[in-house]
């Protein structure tokens, strides 16, 4: 199950997923064992992604669960 | 923060990653635990740090995906160094920073003293120098219980002393007695068997008052009395009842005592004075100067500049100031400067009037500092002559004033014995 820890509008850490699908500056797509999850905003970045966790910073307006 | 010292300490490459499938680029290297930061998507592409191993690791990634792998950019120490590699002096220099930091720390840089009221800073260190105890010796030399036991037995009043090494500082606290300033004190006081002390005259006069507090007085008002008789005596016989002195009690003689008297005032001055006129620079309107600024290593002085001149007459002041490590450790390096000023002396007479004047305010002033110590002017004769040499004031004062000063009696012999000797005859 994917562990989402949102702050404010401008920060996202994620855990417990597979990869990145898309990633673009106005949006993250990312694959997890339930399904996809959409990340958009503006001027978004991934400021570190590893094996475990990543953390996305920008201006998040939605974040979208796809199964 | 500290990750970022850490990784500029290890070293980090930014990369861009070009190709078909570069998310695929990103999981694997997430699945292989390569850890990647600062991503950011550039068009089609992507640009990330990555550490050096990680970097190391990319080949098999970069030929499963099907990416292009480009460096933008090296950040960190190990790129740093190789960079500058060729740079042997900068090497030199680091090296060179670490051995003397290291050879530097093992010598004493500064000797602190704390708690001393009594005794100076100076006082200490002379003395511990003559202990073989400065500033620049080794730290493996000091010992600071010899220290601590050199100090107590030198100093009496010192009652605790206690010396520590902090890196390059030593630092000695000592604790004084502070019982035994006022103790002396005391005992000058009250000593163990009380002396007497007369008051006597200290100068001719004629006594106008006279209120003993403490003694007998062997003087009457009116009496005219020379430099150093007896006005009161601290000795009080003890008679007995036919009226014979058996004893003396002896006292501290207190009084207070008032004289006539007269005080000779004399004062003169030169009738002129000499002036010094400066050369004043046409241009600028500053005084002529030249300066000489100096930097003296031991023996050796370098300077710059000269003041050495083509006037007659100059004067010259300056400065020198010693370089100095902390609070006490002097370096035989001074720097200073030095400036001449050439200057024409000439000669101003001063007026006759200006030459009253002078002297009178002088002699005002006199006669008010008189007065601050409770010198009543009675009468006063004095003139200003004005001579071909010099100006004087001169003449006398009659005052009245407190007389007499405190001595130590003469101990009178007690006349007991030669009446027992009498009546035994």
């Amino acid at each position: 199950m994917p562990v989402l820890t949102v702050t404010g509008q401008m920060e996202l850490c994620l855990e417990n997923y597979r990869g990145i699908l898309e990633y673009t500056d106005s949006l993250v797509r990312i694959q997890t064992k339930t399904g996809q999850i959409r990340i958009i905003g503006q001027r978004l970045q991934v400021v570190y992604y590893t094996n475990d966790e990543m953390k996305v910073n920008g201006h998040i307006k939605s974040i979208e669960y796809q199964n | 923060m500290l990750l970022k010292i850490i990784r500029y300490a290890k070293g980090y490459i930014r990369i861009r990653i070009t190709g078909y499938s570069t998310e695929r680029f990103l999981n694997a290297c997430s699945h292989r635990g390569i850890i990647l930061w600062g991503l950011e998507p550039k068009g089609r592409a992507y640009e990330m740090n990555i550490s050096i191993p990680g970097f190391r690791k990319l080949k098999p990634i970069i030929r499963k995906t099907g990416t292009k792998v480009s460096i933008v950019e090296r950040f960190g120490l190990p790129f740093f160094l190789h960079k500058y590699r060729k740079r042997k002096m900068f090497f030199a220099g680091a090296l060179l920073f670490a051995a003397l930091i290291f050879l530097m720390s093992r010598y004493i840089w500064n000797i602190d003293i704390k708690g001393n009221l009594t005794y100076t800073d100076e006082t200490l260190l002379k003395f511990l120098k003559t202990r073989e105890v400065e500033n620049g010796m080794r730290v493996s030399e000091v010992d600071c219980a010899r220290i601590v036991k050199d100090i107590r037995k030198e100093y009496d009043d010192i009652i605790w002393v206690s010396a520590s090494i902090q890196g390059t500082r030593l630092i000695i606290q000592v604790k004084e007695n502070e019982d035994t300033i006022p103790a002396m004190d005391e005992a000058s006081e009250n000593p163990d068997q009380e002396k007497p002390t007369d008051i006597v005259a200290d100068r001719d006069c004629v006594i106008t008052r006279i209120v003993p507090r403490n003694g007998i007085p062997m003087v009457s008002e009116g009496a005219e009395v020379k430099t150093g008789d007896v006005l009161v005596s601290g000795q009080v016989p003890v008679m007995d009842d036919a009226g014979t002195v058996t004893a003396y009690q002896y006292h501290e003689s207190d009084a207070d005592i008032q004289g006539r008297t007269v005080i000779e005032y004399q004062d003169e001055m030169e009738l002129g004075y000499e002036e010094k006129k400066y050369y004043y620079d046409k241009k600028t309107h500053l005084p002529l100067e030249k300066n000489e600024y100096f930097l003296k290593i031991g023996r050796y002085t370098l300077g710059f500049g000269n003041i050495r001149n083509q006037y007659r007459a100059w004067e010259m002041y300056g400065y020198e100031k010693q370089l100095c490590i902390a609070e006490n450790f002097y370096l035989p390096i001074s720097y200073g400067k030095k400036t001449a000023r050439p200057y024409e002396s000439g000669e101003i007479k001063y007026t006759k009037k200006e030459l009253q004047q002078r002297l009178s305010r002088k002699f005002q002033q006199y006669c008010k500092d008189l007065e601050k110590k409770g010198v009543e002017i009675i009468e006063n004769d004095v003139k200003i002559y004005t001579g071909s040499q010099k100006a004087e004031a001169k003449g006398r004062l009659t005052v009245q004033m407190p007389i007499g000063r405190q001595a130590e009696s003469r101990l009178l012999d007690i006349p007991a014995t030669e009446e027992q000797d009498e009546t035994g005859e």
